[in-house]
């Protein structure tokens, strides 16, 4: 085969497989999004407490907290964690304590809309960037110079 | 016989020489026998080189060898051009067509993929928040180590730096 022959076939074929793949990968993000997102909310205490009052909290992975160094608090612990599964415009409520609960809906351009609930109130509604990548944490003061944190991303 | 006295035998025997300097060696040849021999000796070497030179002859007339030449250029600027006509289709589209069809194609990809990855690429845009509570105040922040949007709402009552109370939390 000579290479002038050979060289229009392989920007051919090169050209096939990118659509093919192209048109792959779109199918299949076509299709995540019609079976919806995987979201893992975690409701987490921020202290500098060594220990957690309530032996069921379990203490964050150092990897974890790593990711909170950003807050002033030395130990966190894991109040609560859910996974909830969101379809495009389908709001999901999940409770995370027994004041505190979020409802999340999938508003399209991978933004999620997270509504914060406190004591039956609704106190925040917030829209932000959610991905596998980006995640969200809302935050606030808690008793004894402590917080809450409610870590919110999108999981595989 | 010196080195010099060499030198002016190969001279002579080229012709190289001024009358004088020719009567000198012809002098030298008279009385020098070892002048006689290397002189003998380059006489013969001289004519063996002349008469054993190879010689090389056109087996053509020099006329016709450069006719042969001139013929050849007419023949090559007379040669036709080829026509479009002479080319197939196929190979038109083969040449042309499928190379710049891909060039399209690629250039459609590459504009689809940054349309897609635009966001990325810009400095990220905070989202909305919406307060539906006028007790509390938030901060946004963003950790883009962490690609971590934070929200930090807080009691906007003015008693700043006092212990935050219960009604806080939820």
């Amino acid at each position: 085969m000579n290479r002038r022959s050979f060289l229009p076939k392989y920007l051919l074929w090169t050209a096939c497989l990118t659509v093919g793949l192209y048109l792959a990968g779109s199918v299949a993000g076509f299709s995540a999004d019609k079976t919806g997102k995987k979201i893992d909310i975690q409701l987490v205490w921020g202290t500098n407490e060594e220990k957690s009052p309530d032996e069921t909290h379990k203490r964050l992975s150092a990897q974890e907290t790593k990711k909170l160094r950003m807050f002033k608090w030395k130990h966190y612990f894991l109040v609560k964690r859910a996974t909830v599964i969101i379809k495009p415009d389908v709001p999901t409520k999940k409770r995370l304590s027994e004041e505190c609960e979020v409802q999340l809906k999938d508003v399209g351009n991978s933004m999620l809309e997270v509504e914060l609930w406190g004591k039956g109130k609704l106190t925040r509604k917030i829209k932000e960037k959610v991905t596998k990548e980006d995640s969200v944490t809302i935050a606030g003061d808690a008793a004894n110079d402590s917080a809450w944190l409610i870590l919110i991303k999108e999981v595989p | 016989m010196n080195h010099e006295q060499q030198l002016q035998l190969q001279a002579y025997l080229d012709g190289e020489l001024s009358d004088r300097e020719s009567r000198k060696v012809t002098d030298l040849l008279a009385s020098n026998e070892e002048a006689r021999n290397l002189f003998s000796e380059l006489q013969f070497t001289r004519t063996a080189l002349v008469e054993n030179e190879p010689e090389f002859k056109l087996p053509e007339s020099r006329e016709f060898f450069w006719s042969k030449i001139q013929r050849e250029i007419r023949q090559t600027e007379a040669a036709p051009v080829p026509t479009a006509a002479g080319v197939s289709v196929f190979a038109w589209l083969q040449r042309y067509l499928m190379p710049v069809s891909v060039v399209a194609v690629l250039a459609v990809i590459g504009i689809f993929a940054m349309s897609k990855s635009q966001p990325t690429q810009t400095a990220y845009a905070f989202g909305e928040i919406e307060a539906l509570n006028g007790d509390m105040d938030s901060i946004t922040f963003r950790s883009e180590a962490e690609r971590m949007t934070v929200i930090y709402l807080y009691d906007n009552k003015p008693e700043v730096g006092a212990e935050v109370t219960s009604d806080s939390s939820i």
